[in-house]
Protein backbone atom coordinates (compact mmCIF):
# COMPACT_ATOMS: atom_id res chain seq x y z
CA UNK A 1 0.00 0.00 0.00
CA UNK A 2 2.32 2.27 1.17
CA UNK A 3 4.51 1.62 -2.42
CA UNK A 4 1.81 4.42 -3.67
CA UNK A 5 4.34 6.58 -5.47
CA UNK A 6 6.63 4.27 -6.62
CA UNK A 7 7.65 4.35 -10.71
CA UNK A 8 4.61 5.08 -12.56
CA UNK A 9 4.20 4.28 -15.88
CA UNK A 10 0.96 5.94 -17.41
CA UNK A 11 -1.01 4.07 -20.30
CA UNK A 12 -3.70 6.40 -21.40
CA UNK A 13 -6.79 5.18 -23.21
CA UNK A 14 -8.99 8.02 -24.81
CA UNK A 15 -12.36 6.78 -25.76
CA UNK A 16 -14.91 9.40 -26.93
CA UNK A 17 -15.79 11.14 -23.61
CA UNK A 18 -14.64 8.57 -21.47
CA UNK A 19 -10.95 8.42 -19.93
CA UNK A 20 -9.25 5.67 -18.63
CA UNK A 21 -6.17 6.02 -17.40
CA UNK A 22 -4.17 2.42 -15.69
CA UNK A 23 -0.98 3.11 -13.67
CA UNK A 24 0.79 0.75 -13.22
CA UNK A 25 3.42 1.17 -9.92
CA UNK A 26 6.36 -0.94 -11.09
CA UNK A 27 8.36 -2.19 -7.72
CA UNK A 28 11.79 -4.13 -7.42
CA UNK A 29 10.52 -7.10 -6.77
CA UNK A 30 9.06 -7.43 -11.02
CA UNK A 31 12.73 -8.59 -12.19
CA UNK A 32 12.92 -11.30 -9.44
CA UNK A 33 9.83 -13.60 -9.32
CA UNK A 34 9.49 -16.68 -11.49
CA UNK A 35 6.72 -16.39 -14.11
CA UNK A 36 5.01 -19.00 -15.05
CA UNK A 37 1.62 -19.43 -17.37
CA UNK A 38 -1.26 -21.57 -16.17
CA UNK A 39 -3.15 -23.73 -18.47
CA UNK A 40 -4.70 -21.13 -20.82
CA UNK A 41 -8.57 -20.98 -20.33
CA UNK A 42 -11.19 -22.35 -23.50
CA UNK A 43 -12.82 -19.30 -24.89
CA UNK A 44 -16.57 -21.46 -23.82
CA UNK A 45 -15.49 -21.83 -20.37
CA UNK A 46 -17.45 -19.34 -18.55
CA UNK A 47 -18.78 -19.43 -14.51
CA UNK A 48 -22.34 -20.95 -15.55
CA UNK A 49 -20.68 -23.67 -15.04
CA UNK A 50 -19.62 -22.98 -11.39
CA UNK A 51 -22.50 -24.52 -8.95
CA UNK A 52 -24.05 -21.87 -6.72
CA UNK A 53 -22.39 -21.57 -3.82
CA UNK A 54 -24.23 -21.55 -0.49
CA UNK A 55 -22.86 -18.11 0.04
CA UNK A 56 -21.88 -16.43 3.56
CA UNK A 57 -25.08 -16.12 6.27
CA UNK A 58 -25.81 -12.51 6.75
CA UNK A 59 -25.98 -13.29 10.32
CA UNK A 60 -24.80 -10.52 12.47
CA UNK A 61 -25.15 -11.16 15.75
CA UNK A 62 -25.18 -8.84 18.28
CA UNK A 63 -22.85 -6.17 15.84
CA UNK A 64 -26.18 -4.90 14.23
CA UNK A 65 -28.46 -5.00 11.46
CA UNK A 66 -27.72 -7.66 8.82
CA UNK A 67 -26.85 -7.09 5.82
CA UNK A 68 -30.02 -8.59 4.27
CA UNK A 69 -30.73 -4.75 2.46
CA UNK A 70 -33.17 -5.97 -0.55
CA UNK A 71 -31.11 -5.51 -3.72
CA UNK A 72 -33.49 -2.91 -5.65
CA UNK A 73 -31.70 -3.55 -9.04
CA UNK A 74 -30.91 -7.26 -8.67
CA UNK A 75 -34.63 -8.85 -7.70
CA UNK A 76 -35.89 -9.74 -10.64
CA UNK A 77 -32.79 -9.85 -12.59
CA UNK A 78 -32.62 -11.04 -16.26
CA UNK A 79 -30.22 -13.74 -16.78
CA UNK A 80 -27.15 -12.97 -18.55
CA UNK A 81 -26.64 -14.46 -21.61
CA UNK A 82 -23.23 -15.76 -21.51
CA UNK A 83 -23.37 -17.88 -25.01
CA UNK A 84 -21.64 -15.23 -27.07
CA UNK A 85 -19.73 -14.04 -24.27
CA UNK A 86 -17.34 -11.00 -24.93
CA UNK A 87 -13.72 -12.06 -23.46
CA UNK A 88 -11.16 -9.17 -22.52
CA UNK A 89 -7.73 -9.88 -21.06
CA UNK A 90 -6.40 -7.71 -18.19
CA UNK A 91 -2.66 -6.07 -17.12
CA UNK A 92 -0.66 -8.31 -15.27
CA UNK A 93 -0.09 -7.64 -11.94
CA UNK A 94 2.39 -8.42 -10.04
CA UNK A 95 2.53 -10.50 -6.39
CA UNK A 96 6.20 -11.17 -5.06
CA UNK A 97 5.52 -14.68 -6.47
CA UNK A 98 4.87 -14.08 -10.09
CA UNK A 99 2.47 -11.85 -11.94
CA UNK A 100 -1.14 -12.72 -11.93
CA UNK A 101 -3.23 -11.89 -14.90
CA UNK A 102 -6.89 -12.55 -15.53
CA UNK A 103 -9.30 -12.68 -17.87
CA UNK A 104 -12.85 -11.45 -18.03
CA UNK A 105 -16.21 -12.89 -19.94
CA UNK A 106 -19.05 -10.04 -20.60
CA UNK A 107 -22.22 -10.87 -21.85
CA UNK A 108 -23.39 -8.26 -24.60
CA UNK A 109 -25.33 -6.48 -21.82
CA UNK A 110 -22.28 -5.56 -19.76
CA UNK A 111 -22.59 -8.18 -17.42
CA UNK A 112 -19.94 -9.84 -16.04
CA UNK A 113 -20.16 -13.91 -17.56
CA UNK A 114 -16.77 -15.01 -15.47
CA UNK A 115 -13.42 -14.44 -14.69
CA UNK A 116 -10.79 -16.70 -15.03
CA UNK A 117 -7.20 -16.48 -14.23
CA UNK A 118 -4.82 -16.56 -17.17
CA UNK A 119 -1.25 -16.45 -15.16
CA UNK A 120 -0.55 -17.00 -11.28
CA UNK A 121 2.10 -17.64 -9.26
CA UNK A 122 3.56 -21.33 -9.06
CA UNK A 123 7.05 -22.32 -7.89
CA UNK A 124 7.34 -22.20 -4.19
CA UNK A 125 4.63 -23.75 -1.40
CA UNK A 126 3.65 -20.69 -0.65
CA UNK A 127 2.44 -20.21 -4.14
CA UNK A 128 1.38 -23.89 -4.68
CA UNK A 129 -0.75 -23.03 -1.18
CA UNK A 130 -2.27 -19.72 -2.78
CA UNK A 131 -2.68 -21.97 -6.47
CA UNK A 132 -5.16 -24.42 -5.07
CA UNK A 133 -7.28 -21.91 -2.99
CA UNK A 134 -7.42 -18.64 -4.96
CA UNK A 135 -7.30 -19.14 -8.48
CA UNK A 136 -10.36 -17.18 -9.10
CA UNK A 137 -13.59 -17.90 -10.84
CA UNK A 138 -16.17 -15.30 -9.91
CA UNK A 139 -18.87 -16.21 -7.87
CA UNK A 140 -21.49 -17.90 -10.23
CA UNK A 141 -24.60 -15.54 -8.54
CA UNK A 142 -22.63 -12.29 -9.25
CA UNK A 143 -22.89 -12.77 -12.81
CA UNK A 144 -26.17 -14.66 -12.76
CA UNK A 145 -27.34 -11.38 -10.63
CA UNK A 146 -25.88 -9.39 -13.95
CA UNK A 147 -24.95 -6.88 -11.38
CA UNK A 148 -22.63 -4.57 -12.96
CA UNK A 149 -19.82 -3.16 -10.60
CA UNK A 150 -16.67 -0.40 -11.67
CA UNK A 151 -13.98 -1.56 -9.18
CA UNK A 152 -13.34 -4.13 -6.88
CA UNK A 153 -12.02 -3.88 -3.17
CA UNK A 154 -10.61 -6.85 -1.01
CA UNK A 155 -7.78 -7.71 1.75
CA UNK A 156 -5.74 -10.01 0.85
CA UNK A 157 -2.34 -10.14 -0.87
CA UNK A 158 -2.71 -11.88 -4.24
CA UNK A 159 -6.37 -11.01 -4.45
CA UNK A 160 -5.00 -7.54 -4.83
CA UNK A 161 -3.09 -8.93 -7.78
CA UNK A 162 -6.51 -10.35 -9.15
CA UNK A 163 -7.98 -7.32 -8.28
CA UNK A 164 -5.65 -5.74 -10.32
CA UNK A 165 -5.68 -7.33 -13.25
CA UNK A 166 -9.59 -7.31 -12.83
CA UNK A 167 -9.62 -3.60 -12.97
CA UNK A 168 -7.43 -3.39 -16.02
CA UNK A 169 -10.32 -4.74 -17.68
CA UNK A 170 -13.35 -2.97 -15.92
CA UNK A 171 -11.14 0.41 -16.80
CA UNK A 172 -11.26 -1.13 -20.91
CA UNK A 173 -15.02 -1.06 -20.56
CA UNK B 1 4.97 -4.77 -4.48
CA UNK B 2 3.51 -1.37 -5.76
CA UNK B 3 0.57 -0.14 -5.65
CA UNK B 4 -1.89 0.16 -8.93
CA UNK B 5 -4.09 2.95 -9.48
CA UNK B 6 -7.02 2.75 -11.48
CA UNK B 7 -8.49 5.84 -13.04
CA UNK B 8 -12.40 5.91 -14.54
CA UNK B 9 -12.60 9.55 -15.74
CA UNK B 10 -16.13 10.12 -17.49
CA UNK B 11 -15.23 13.81 -19.15
CA UNK B 12 -17.58 15.84 -20.21
CA UNK B 13 -17.49 19.06 -18.38
CA UNK B 14 -20.34 21.49 -18.15
CA UNK B 15 -18.56 24.50 -18.54
CA UNK B 16 -16.89 24.42 -21.96
CA UNK B 17 -14.03 26.81 -20.59
CA UNK B 18 -12.46 24.43 -18.45
CA UNK B 19 -9.10 22.59 -19.68
CA UNK B 20 -9.13 18.97 -20.71
CA UNK B 21 -8.96 15.56 -19.56
CA UNK B 22 -5.27 15.02 -20.03
CA UNK B 23 -4.36 18.43 -18.43
CA UNK B 24 -6.29 17.04 -14.99
CA UNK B 25 -4.95 13.65 -15.13
CA UNK B 26 -1.34 15.42 -15.81
CA UNK B 27 -1.93 17.70 -12.76
CA UNK B 28 -2.77 14.31 -10.94
CA UNK B 29 0.29 12.80 -11.38
CA UNK B 30 2.42 16.21 -10.43
CA UNK B 31 0.12 15.69 -6.76
CA UNK B 32 1.63 12.18 -6.48
CA UNK B 33 4.92 13.58 -7.18
CA UNK B 34 4.99 15.65 -4.82
CA UNK B 35 3.28 13.43 -2.09
CA UNK B 36 6.14 11.14 -2.86
CA UNK B 37 8.77 13.38 -2.63
CA UNK B 38 7.22 14.76 1.17
CA UNK B 39 5.88 12.08 2.35
CA UNK B 40 7.51 8.53 0.95
CA UNK B 41 9.04 6.47 4.02
CA UNK B 42 10.85 4.85 1.32
CA UNK B 43 12.77 7.75 0.66
CA UNK B 44 15.77 8.99 2.36
CA UNK B 45 14.82 12.15 0.93
CA UNK B 46 11.59 12.91 1.71
CA UNK B 47 10.68 15.19 3.57
CA UNK B 48 8.68 12.74 6.38
CA UNK B 49 12.44 10.79 6.38
CA UNK B 50 14.79 13.83 7.08
CA UNK B 51 12.45 15.18 9.60
CA UNK B 52 12.31 12.01 11.34
CA UNK B 53 16.40 11.39 11.14
CA UNK B 54 16.52 15.14 12.54
CA UNK B 55 18.47 16.51 9.44
CA UNK B 56 15.40 18.83 8.57
CA UNK B 57 13.11 21.22 10.54
CA UNK B 58 9.43 20.65 10.28
CA UNK B 59 9.71 24.47 8.93
CA UNK B 60 11.87 23.70 6.43
CA UNK B 61 9.60 20.54 5.05
CA UNK B 62 7.18 20.66 2.60
CA UNK B 63 3.52 21.78 4.38
CA UNK B 64 2.45 18.65 3.85
CA UNK B 65 4.02 16.95 6.27
CA UNK B 66 2.48 19.20 9.06
CA UNK B 67 -0.99 18.76 7.88
CA UNK B 68 -0.14 14.69 8.06
CA UNK B 69 0.88 15.01 11.14
CA UNK B 70 -1.98 16.83 12.00
CA UNK B 71 -4.34 14.58 10.22
CA UNK B 72 -3.13 11.55 12.13
CA UNK B 73 -3.49 12.47 15.48
CA UNK B 74 -6.40 13.50 14.94
CA UNK B 75 -7.26 9.77 13.71
CA UNK B 76 -5.38 8.02 16.97
CA UNK B 77 -7.75 9.83 19.13
CA UNK B 78 -10.75 9.30 17.15
CA UNK B 79 -10.30 5.89 16.75
CA UNK B 80 -9.57 4.78 19.79
CA UNK B 81 -5.66 4.01 19.09
CA UNK B 82 -6.62 1.61 16.67
CA UNK B 83 -5.42 4.04 13.99
CA UNK B 84 -1.43 3.86 15.03
CA UNK B 85 0.94 6.04 12.81
CA UNK B 86 4.32 4.47 14.00
CA UNK B 87 5.95 1.68 12.47
CA UNK B 88 7.25 -1.06 14.24
CA UNK B 89 10.85 0.64 14.76
CA UNK B 90 8.17 3.08 16.62
CA UNK B 91 9.61 5.82 13.95
CA UNK B 92 6.54 8.00 12.75
CA UNK B 93 4.72 7.04 9.96
CA UNK B 94 1.31 8.07 8.66
CA UNK B 95 1.40 5.60 5.62
CA UNK B 96 -1.31 4.40 6.79
CA UNK B 97 -3.42 7.51 5.92
CA UNK B 98 -1.61 9.10 3.38
CA UNK B 99 -2.20 6.79 0.76
CA UNK B 100 -6.01 7.05 0.84
CA UNK B 101 -5.68 11.05 1.35
CA UNK B 102 -3.81 11.28 -1.41
CA UNK B 103 -6.35 9.66 -3.63
CA UNK B 104 -8.77 11.75 -2.07
CA UNK B 105 -7.19 14.84 -2.72
CA UNK B 106 -6.35 13.88 -6.08
CA UNK B 107 -9.92 13.25 -6.90
CA UNK B 108 -10.06 16.49 -5.72
CA UNK B 109 -7.82 17.99 -7.93
CA UNK B 110 -9.90 16.46 -10.15
CA UNK B 111 -13.03 17.77 -9.30
CA UNK B 112 -11.85 21.26 -9.53
CA UNK B 113 -10.36 21.01 -13.13
CA UNK B 114 -13.90 20.50 -13.90
CA UNK B 115 -14.20 16.43 -13.81
CA UNK B 116 -17.92 15.67 -12.38
CA UNK B 117 -17.55 12.28 -12.07
CA UNK B 118 -14.73 10.12 -11.31
CA UNK B 119 -13.15 7.45 -10.02
CA UNK B 120 -9.45 6.70 -8.68
CA UNK B 121 -8.42 3.63 -6.66
CA UNK B 122 -5.33 2.82 -5.09
CA UNK B 123 -4.76 -1.09 -4.28
CA UNK B 124 -8.49 -1.65 -3.55
CA UNK B 125 -9.22 1.34 -1.97
CA UNK B 126 -11.34 3.54 -3.69
CA UNK B 127 -12.45 7.25 -4.35
CA UNK B 128 -15.60 8.34 -6.63
CA UNK B 129 -17.28 11.57 -6.84
CA UNK B 130 -20.74 11.73 -9.48
CA UNK B 131 -21.74 8.81 -11.33
CA UNK B 132 -20.19 5.97 -13.63
CA UNK B 133 -20.61 6.46 -17.31
CA UNK B 134 -23.68 4.27 -17.58
CA UNK B 135 -25.42 7.60 -15.38
CA UNK B 136 -25.75 4.95 -12.18
CA UNK B 137 -24.22 4.92 -8.93
CA UNK B 138 -20.74 4.14 -8.71
CA UNK B 139 -20.70 0.19 -7.29
CA UNK B 140 -17.39 -1.40 -5.86
CA UNK B 141 -17.54 -5.24 -5.37
CA UNK B 142 -16.20 -6.75 -2.28
CA UNK B 143 -14.47 -10.04 -2.35
CA UNK B 144 -14.60 -12.81 -0.08
CA UNK B 145 -11.38 -12.77 2.00
CA UNK B 146 -11.28 -16.43 2.62
CA UNK B 147 -12.25 -17.49 -1.15
CA UNK B 148 -11.17 -14.96 -3.92
CA UNK B 149 -13.82 -16.29 -6.41
CA UNK B 150 -16.44 -15.08 -4.25
CA UNK B 151 -18.15 -11.49 -3.81
CA UNK B 152 -19.38 -11.02 -0.51
CA UNK B 153 -21.27 -7.84 -1.43
CA UNK B 154 -21.09 -5.09 -4.04
CA UNK B 155 -21.09 -1.56 -2.42
CA UNK B 156 -23.27 1.63 -3.84
CA UNK B 157 -22.34 5.10 -4.25
CA UNK B 158 -24.93 7.56 -3.20
CA UNK B 159 -27.28 8.37 -6.09
CA UNK B 160 -26.88 11.73 -5.63
CA UNK B 161 -23.54 11.56 -6.75
CA UNK B 162 -21.78 12.43 -3.38
CA UNK B 163 -18.34 11.96 -2.82
CA UNK B 164 -18.06 8.18 -1.63
CA UNK B 165 -14.95 5.84 -0.69
CA UNK B 166 -14.67 2.42 0.03
CA UNK B 167 -11.50 0.31 1.56
CA UNK B 168 -10.69 -2.33 3.24
CA UNK B 169 -8.45 -4.31 5.83
CA UNK B 170 -7.81 -7.88 6.33
CA UNK B 171 -4.98 -10.25 6.12
CA UNK B 172 -2.17 -9.84 4.45
CA UNK B 173 -0.02 -12.69 2.51
CA UNK B 174 2.72 -9.70 2.96
CA UNK B 175 2.10 -10.19 6.37
CA UNK B 176 0.51 -8.44 8.96
CA UNK B 177 1.20 -5.13 7.71
CA UNK B 178 -1.51 -3.73 10.03
CA UNK B 179 -0.32 -3.92 13.49
CA UNK B 180 -2.32 -2.44 16.53
CA UNK B 181 -0.89 -0.16 19.26
CA UNK B 182 -1.87 -2.57 21.83
CA UNK B 183 0.78 -4.68 20.66
CA UNK B 184 1.80 -8.13 21.62
CA UNK B 185 0.27 -11.60 19.75
CA UNK B 186 -3.38 -10.99 19.39
CA UNK B 187 -5.52 -13.27 21.47
CA UNK B 188 -8.49 -13.12 19.32
CA UNK B 189 -7.51 -13.36 15.94
CA UNK B 190 -8.37 -17.09 15.30
CA UNK B 191 -11.68 -16.86 16.86
CA UNK B 192 -14.27 -17.35 14.40
CA UNK B 193 -16.14 -14.01 15.52
CA UNK B 194 -12.69 -12.26 14.92
CA UNK B 195 -13.21 -10.35 11.42
CA UNK B 196 -10.89 -11.61 8.36
CA UNK B 197 -11.53 -8.50 6.95
CA UNK B 198 -12.94 -5.13 7.43
CA UNK B 199 -14.80 -2.74 4.45
CA UNK B 200 -15.50 0.60 5.72
CA UNK B 201 -17.34 2.79 3.39
CA UNK B 202 -17.81 7.19 3.75
CA UNK B 203 -17.34 10.37 1.69
CA UNK B 204 -13.52 10.52 1.97
CA UNK B 205 -11.04 7.85 1.62
CA UNK B 206 -8.50 9.30 3.52
CA UNK B 207 -10.60 8.50 6.62
CA UNK B 208 -12.45 5.64 5.77
CA UNK B 209 -8.78 3.93 4.42
CA UNK B 210 -7.77 5.02 7.83
CA UNK B 211 -11.01 3.72 9.95
CA UNK B 212 -10.74 0.41 8.11
CA UNK B 213 -7.10 0.01 8.88
CA UNK B 214 -8.30 0.76 13.13
CA UNK B 215 -11.04 -1.31 13.21
CA UNK B 216 -8.88 -4.04 11.79
CA UNK B 217 -6.34 -3.55 14.25
CA UNK B 218 -8.80 -3.28 17.36
CA UNK B 219 -10.66 -6.38 16.36
CA UNK B 220 -7.86 -8.50 17.14
CA UNK B 221 -8.40 -7.92 20.86
CA UNK B 222 -12.14 -6.62 20.85
CA UNK B 223 -14.99 -8.02 19.15
CA UNK B 224 -15.80 -6.42 16.30
CA UNK B 225 -18.77 -4.43 17.18
CA UNK B 226 -16.84 -3.17 20.18
CA UNK B 227 -13.73 -2.74 17.71
CA UNK B 228 -15.79 -0.06 15.55
CA UNK B 229 -17.94 1.36 17.84
CA UNK B 230 -16.54 5.05 17.61
CA UNK B 231 -17.35 5.31 13.93
CA UNK B 232 -18.59 8.60 13.77
CA UNK B 233 -22.30 8.05 12.90
CA UNK B 234 -22.28 10.84 9.76
CA UNK B 235 -21.78 8.89 6.69
CA UNK B 236 -19.25 6.59 7.99
CA UNK B 237 -20.36 2.45 7.96
CA UNK B 238 -18.53 -0.83 8.23
CA UNK B 239 -18.77 -4.54 7.64
CA UNK B 240 -16.73 -7.66 8.41
CA UNK B 241 -16.57 -10.76 7.00
CA UNK B 242 -15.89 -12.43 10.35
CA UNK B 243 -13.22 -15.80 9.92
CA UNK B 244 -16.64 -17.91 10.51
CA UNK B 245 -18.28 -16.82 7.11
CA UNK B 246 -20.71 -14.69 8.96
CA UNK B 247 -21.21 -10.92 8.08
CA UNK B 248 -21.42 -8.46 10.47
CA UNK B 249 -22.51 -4.46 9.77
CA UNK B 250 -23.22 -1.55 10.97
CA UNK B 251 -26.25 -0.28 11.41
CA UNK B 252 -26.33 1.89 8.61
CA UNK B 253 -24.35 -0.09 6.21
CA UNK B 254 -27.70 -2.12 4.63
CA UNK B 255 -28.20 1.15 2.75
CA UNK B 256 -25.10 1.23 0.70
CA UNK B 257 -25.12 -2.56 -0.16
CA UNK B 258 -26.63 -3.15 -4.09
CA UNK B 259 -26.33 -7.52 -2.80
CA UNK B 260 -25.00 -9.67 -0.94
CA UNK B 261 -23.92 -12.67 -2.64
CA UNK B 262 -25.94 -15.32 -0.24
Amino acid sequence: MSELMRRAAPGLALAGAALATVWVFDPALHAEVATTAAPSATDSDTSSETPADPGISTDSGDTGTPAEEPAPTAAEPAPADCSNADSVTGDDAMTPWGPVQVRMDFAADGSVCGVQALTYPVGDRKSEMINSMAIPTLDAQAAEQGVEFDGVSGATYTTEAYRESMQSILDQR
Amino acid sequence: MGSYASLALPWHPSDPTVGSAEDAVDEVQAWLAEVEAALSPYRDDSDLCRWRTGTRTLGRCSPLLAEVIDAVGTLEELTDGGFHPYDRQGRFDPTGYVKGWAVERAVGILSDAGATEASLGVGGDIQMIGRANTGRPWRVAVTDPSDERRIVAVVQAPADGQPFAVATSGASQRGDHIWSALGGRPRGATRPDSPASVTVVGPDLGRVDAFATAIWALARELPVAQAWSWLPGDGYQAFAVLKSGAVATTRGMGGHLVSSAA
